[in-house]
């Protein structure tokens, strides 16, 4: 175990912090559940720090000043995954997604640099992959997911920017590597495979963006009538709201990509550049040189192990977590909480479902240490920017039931918007910087 | 009050992104004003502050022009109302910066008064 120590930042970038912080405090500014505390001595464990971990951790250790929150979570590295589609298609450089979880990690929380590799909720325990048994009062479980590429046969993560293979979700590496793959195809034309896969993914919005964006790079090169591109869903749909789902293939048809709904990568054959698709007439071999993989996703696999994982239902098979959609709330054990991409719960996460869901959890969990319910309903809320091009995006927000949400009433979701690429590009992550040490 | 607590952020998180964008701003305001303090001038101008309005309505427009490109996208895709109107605040944002930058020195250029 280590005790963190926060990395000192600029004097000049916490100068301002600090002035921003007194101006918010005395305009006002400050949420109500950002002023909901406890001054009970309890120990709450966090298990994760992605954008969820550490955002909760900013969040609780101010929100518990008797209180003790601890981290669990070996990553040093933290990565900005919204970006990872503009790495991917050459706009931005890996090393803009790439910050250090050392940077937003609060001083005063305890950082166990190691893996939960067991949950044992009726004791109130976790055990890591170093054998350390910790003891908890509470717990937030934000593990994240787990991209399951096994799944797809044939399939290596290492050959991912090599023989047209690409995948801009495994990690900023391979999504710069992605780049390199699609840059060739780009320039040099053939057939190009995008695919969408049946379980719940992280950000489901990306792989529609890499299609868009990689049509763009075609345009950009003048290249269109050497390169085409098909896109397998292994759904019925391509987007989980109507409008936008038949937007976005209508658009596509314009471009000249072809549609296949219900066809599922299953094998691939990266030396012959071959993929297998399961399609309802049976699998179908198509030969590319360019396959984007969009892996399968599944809850980790501590916690798919797990008694805190749904047992029954659609959000069983992936070995999600058992929480209430409305108070994130676990099921069966009421001093646990889920957050962020494990959570079964309807709707795909991205880092705005984390954004609306950690005040939520965060007020629940102290109503909880009070002894009091859960009171906060988590409604939902998703943000997808749709960039249809480089320059303009559709900025989607939506809730559990698919009905739009805009925070900003002046932004028409249904429309392709520069403002709305001006948000994704320049203004989300440093949203997203602020949200992570708990102030959005 | 949500909106604007997420507004107030979001602009500190993209003057920390830009931070020295902010430092040089700074730095030239402090050079500027204080050396309008030195000088003890008188700080009111006419003559300055029709000078700096013009500046800013250079500069407003420069950057409604410039903006899209500098934004990775160009003036075509600003395609609907709420696109002009954010165009025009930011670039009209800018062109205040260069008001309050310019209005000092063209102070100071003035012959002083005896």
């Amino acid at each position: 175990m280590s005790s963190h120590e926060n990395q000192p930042d600029s004097g000049r970038r916490n100068f301002l912090l600090g002035s921003a912080a007194a101006v918010a405090a005395m305009a006002g500014l400050e949420s109500a559940v950002a002023d909901m505390s406890s001054d009970k001595n309890v120990h709450v464990v966090i298990v994760g720090s992605g954008s969820a971990g550490i955002s909760l951790a900013n969040r609780l250790s101010r929100a518990l000043p008797n209180g003790k929150v601890t981290v669990i979570d070996r990553k040093e590295p933290h990565y900005y995954w919204p970006g990872l589609t503009l790495v991917a298609t050459g706009l931005w450089p890996k090393d803009k997604v790439v910050l250090a979880n050392a940077d937003f990690l609060p001083a005063n929380i305890t950082w166990i640099k190691e893996m939960v590799t067991e949950f044992d909720p009726q004791n109130n325990t976790v055990v890591t992959d170093a054998g350390q048994k910790v003891k908890y009062d509470f717990m937030v479980v934000a593990m994240g997911t787990e991209y399951n590429y096994g799944a797809i046969q044939g399939m290596d993560v290492e050959a991912i920017g090599a023989n047209g293979l690409a995948s801009v979700y495994h990690s900023p590496d391979k999504a710069a590597a992605s780049w390199t793959a699609i840059q060739k195809f780009v320039n040099q034309g053939g057939q190009g495979i995008y695919t969408l896969p049946a379980t719940p993914i992280r950000c489901a919005g990306a792989p529609l963006k890499m299609t868009f964006l990689t049509l763009d790079r075609i345009k950009q090169a003048g290249t269109q009538d050497k390169a085409v591109i098909d896109f397998h869903s292994a759904l019925g749909i391509v987007f989980g709201l109507p409008y936008f789902n038949d937007f976005t293939i209508n658009r596509w048809k314009e471009q000249g990509v072809d549609t296949h709904l219900k066809s599922n990568l299953k094998a691939v054959d990266i030396g012959g550049r071959k993929a297998t698709f399961a399609t309802e007439k049976g699998d179908v071999e198509v030969a590319y040189d360019l396959l984007h993989v969009v892996p399968p996703m599944r809850a980790p696999e501590a916690v798919r192990k797990s008694e805190l994982a749904w047992k029954e239902g659609n959000f069983a098979g992936g070995g999600w977590l058992a929480v209430d959609k409305g108070t994130l709330q676990h099921t069966d054990f009421p001093n646990v909480f889920g957050c962020g991409d494990v959570n079964g719960t309807p709707r795909g996460k991205t880092a705005a479902t984390v954004k609306l869901s950690v005040p939520v959890v965060q007020a629940n969990l102290l109503s909880v240490i009070e002894g009091k319910d859960p009171a906060v309903i988590f409604n939902g809320y998703t943000s997808c920017p749709l960039i249809t091009r480089f320059g303009s995006a559709m900025l989607i927000e939506f809730d559990y039931d698919g009905k739009l949400t805009p925070t900003f009433s002046f932004i028409d979701p249904k429309q392709e918007s520069w403002f709305a690429w001006v948000m994704k590009e320049q203004m989300l992550k440093p949203t997203y910087l602020e949200m992570l040490q708990g102030h959005v | 009050m949500g909106n604007l607590n997420l507004m107030f952020w979001m602009m500190i998180g993209w003057l920390q992104q830009n931070i020295m964008l902010v430092v040089v701003v700074a730095g030239l305001l402090v050079l500027a004003y204080g050396a309008l303090w030195v000088s003890k001038r008188n700080w009111w101008s006419m003559g300055a502050f029709f000078g700096g309005i013009v500046a800013a309505v250079l500069v407003t427009a420069v950057m409604a022009l410039s903006l899209p490109a500098l934004t990775g996208s160009s003036l075509a895709q600003v395609t609907y109302i709420t696109d002009w109107v954010m165009l025009a605040l930011m670039a009209a944002g800018f062109g205040g910066v260069a008001f309050i930058i310019v209005y000092p020195l063209l102070v100071l250029m003035q012959k002083k008064k005896a």
